[in-house]
């Protein structure tokens, strides 16, 4: 009883906070800071997430429908909507992109008023057409390539791209580089995302004087043949180079650390947000020290208040499980889809378009779980963290907190 | 670089050869296509996550005590699915399509059993289960877990060929996938016969699971997807039924694909594997050893 009223006790911070931050947003867009809600809204309003709750990224799908439904069910409980709910269908994308257009061509044929696109890159870019052509909110989560956006203006992202806090790595791993200046990038080619995430570190530690070796495509998601990892040491270590990234998605990154390490590789490791919720865990000490960019850690709770609260929220509902960022994304999506229907007074598809547009303009931003965030242009930005995994307390350390006023770190 | 990329490729052949065998034994002896072999590799995986978290045991014990856990669930599928599907069906062909979609519903099964466990992310067995160290001789580091490996490897690969070929049970086990309705006429134990080779072929998949789990130190739901297809290929090329054939299609795969991820872009690997295979399938469309004795109908 009394870890119930707690947790209303938070809830009620939560709410609070919300509405304060959607008033303000209003305040700045419309000038009409207590029309936070219209009567014209339906009793129940039907949302669609087309997530990958099986496959290999199924450990993302899951996180991010957990934050999708734990802000779902704080948003009914506020005045955010008036007297209407806001109902969740959740549909299995396999983690293949043929299954994805299909359950996605079925969310769009249903009552979804929006729905929340899939987490691949690949998915998502061949989902988003669909989206655009119906004239439906795609509120893409997680899939971060370049390309996704520019497919229209009904396509929109929750997740803030690590292109543009990934940035921040090498001034991470510089210092710590100790023999040559020098770096080796292994990424899966099979997605867009990491692709561009290599060409872009590439360019980062040239700017920063380190030689790049050229760099290892390997076709990781959906390979016919698992990867010789001890061979793929052998060849990244090959010129002894001081730093070596791994771009990797799931269980690949502590196979290929564990790799490295057995193979005597003992210089700095690096890689992307996909390290996260727990990946690393298996590889034990060989993952010590790894470092990484993230839109949310939980250490980023002692930097801001939102993301406290946001941490203090998922700890509470998920005692067993470590906040994560894909917990955080899904929180944000929902609270960003319900925003956007509270400004535009409408549940239809084409009100939800012009409500993000209106949150888009406001451009006063709002304090989400990653801590100050904004819509920029169809995208969602926040300043992200640098973090090196603590293998001993499987814990994340913040190292280098990125600059809330910059969309993308430089 | 070259010498240390054989290691690679041999110890990684080993890896395959670990896996494709039990595959090898229950296709080529009952004519079984189990597609529950990966998950069964897999679910020995989490099994030694699991015991390796909660109790301290010697090596050995961990390994065996996996292998008794995915022969008997592999004995299970055979008492509960293959066995009614080979009574039923008159046809061959048909009881092997009817076992492969069963072997589908046991795989689901046991991969939504581990992802919930895991929730679905990756997973390992604990430091303490096995401590890997390394050794530099010359210009080849090679680990402990290395050579347990390829030493086992052999070791399996030689007690299965002779099973098979050589003692009575391996030829009765055989006798059953030819005719099972005959090889009870003459007073063969089929169902007994048909259990016993799914608990072999079930242990030697918990086998690799475990030693791949060490080996790579991680791994997840979907990891024995990529090494069922890779291994259905391995049997397909070497001649299914064949453990010789099985053996040297592993290690053609793995060298195949080291030699492009040490002197190519490795995400030319799969593409250049693959296509030796369909050379080799031009060649010799049985398979690099295929059995003569008799003809899969």
């Amino acid at each position: 009883m009394i870890r119930l009223r707690r947790r209303m006790s938070a809830l009620a911070i939560a709410v609070a906070l919300t509405v304060g931050v959607v008033a303000a947003t209003i305040g700045a867009s419309s000038g009409n800071a207590k029309a936070v809600y219209s009567s014209k809204l339906p009793k129940t309003i039907n949302l669609t997430a087309v997530e990958d709750m099986t496959g290999p990224v199924s450990y993302v799908g899951k996180a991010v429908v957990e934050g999708l439904t734990l802000a779902m069910d704080h948003i009914n409980n506020t005045p955010l909507l008036g007297g209407s709910k806001l109902a969740l269908t959740v549909l299995d994308t396999e983690s293949s992109v043929s299954t994805a257009t299909t359950v996605f061509s079925q969310a769009i044929n249903s009552s979804a008023s929006a729905i929340f696109g899939p987490l691949l890159s690949q998915e998502a870019l061949a989902t988003a057409p669909l989206a655009q052509q119906a004239k439906v909110v795609d509120l893409a989560i997680e899939s971060q390539s370049d390309n996704l956006l520019p497919i229209g203006n009904y396509i929109w992202r929750a997740t803030v791209s690590q292109l543009r806090f990934d940035n921040m790595i090498p001034e991470v791993v510089a210092p710590k580089v100790t023999g040559t200046k020098s770096v080796r990038i292994l990424f899966d080619s099979a997605t867009p995302s990491l692709v561009e995430a290599d060409a872009e570190l590439e360019a980062k530690f040239k700017a920063l004087g380190f030689t790049v070796l050229p760099n290892i495509p390997l076709a990781i998601s959906g390979a016919p043949t698992p990867p010789n990892w001890q061979a793929e040491a052998t060849a990244l270590e090959a010129g002894s180079p001081g730093a070596i990234g791994i771009l990797a998605i799931g269980a690949s990154n502590s196979q290929a650390v564990e790799a490295l390490r057995n193979s005597g590789y003992n210089g700095v490791l690096f890689g992307n947000e996909a390290a996260t919720d727990g990946q690393l865990v298996p590889a034990g000490t060989a993952a010590n020290g790894f470092v990484y960019a993230v839109d949310y850690s939980p250490c980023l709770a002692s930097k801001y208040p939102s993301s406290a609260t946001f941490t203090k929220i998922i700890e509470r509902s998920y005692p067993s499980t470590t906040p994560n960022g894909y917990n955080a994304t899904g929180w944000d999506a929902m609270y960003e889809m319900a925003t956007a229907i509270s400004l535009s007074h409408s549940a239809t598809r084409a009100g939800i378009e012009q409500g993000l547009t209106l949150e888009q303009k406001s451009k006063a931003g709002f304090n989400g779980t990653l801590g100050p965030e904004h819509l920029t242009g169809r995208d969602t930005t926040g300043p992200g963290v640098a973090v090196v995994w603590d293998a001993a307390n499987q814990t994340q350390t913040c190292v280098k907190y990125g600059n809330p006023k910059d969309a993308t770190q430089p | 670089m070259a010498l240390q990329q054989l290691v690679n490729a041999i110890v990684f052949g080993s890896v395959l050869t670990l896996f494709a065998l039990g595959l090898s034994l229950a296709w080529g002896t009952l004519d079984v296509l189990n597609l529950a072999h990966g998950s069964l590799f897999v679910f020995a995986g989490f099994l030694a996550y699991e015991f390796s978290s909660h109790v301290h045991m010697a090596f050995v014990f961990l390994v065996l005590s996996c292998m008794i856990a995915t022969g008997l669930a592999a004995a299970v599928m055979e008492l509960v699915a293959f066995r009614h599907v080979r009574l039923r069906f008159a046809s061959k062909r048909q009881a092997e399509m009817s076992m492969m979609v069963a072997s589908i519903g046991f795989s689901t099964m046991l991969d939504t059993i581990v992802g919930n466990q895991t929730q679905d992310t990756s997973f390992g067995p604990a430091a303490t289960a096995y401590t890997v160290s390394r050794t530099t001789i010359g210009s080849v580091t090679i680990t402990n877990i290395d050579v347990v490996i390829v030493v086992v490897t052999v070791i399996v690969a030689v007690a299965l060929d002779q099973w098979v070929r050589r003692s009575r049970t391996g030829r009765a086990v055989r006798s059953i996938a030819f005719d099972p309705a005959t090889s009870s006429l003459l007073g063969i134990n089929v169902n007994g016969l048909a259990a016993l080779t799914m608990f072999v072929a079930g242990a030697l998949a918990g086998l690799a699971g475990v030693l791949l789990a060490v080996y790579v130190g991680a791994e997840d739901t979907t990891t024995g997807q990529a090494y069922l297809l890779t291994a259905f290929a391995i049997l397909i090329v070497g001649g299914v039924g064949s453990v010789r054939g099985a053996i040297a299609a592993a290690f053609f795969i793995s060298i195949a694909e080291t030699a492009v991820v040490a002197y190519g872009p490795s995400n030319w690997s799969n593409g250049v594997a693959f296509l030796l295979i369909l050379l080799v399938l031009l060649i010799r469309p049985a398979g690099l050893f295929a059995r003569t004795r008799f003809q899969r109908t």
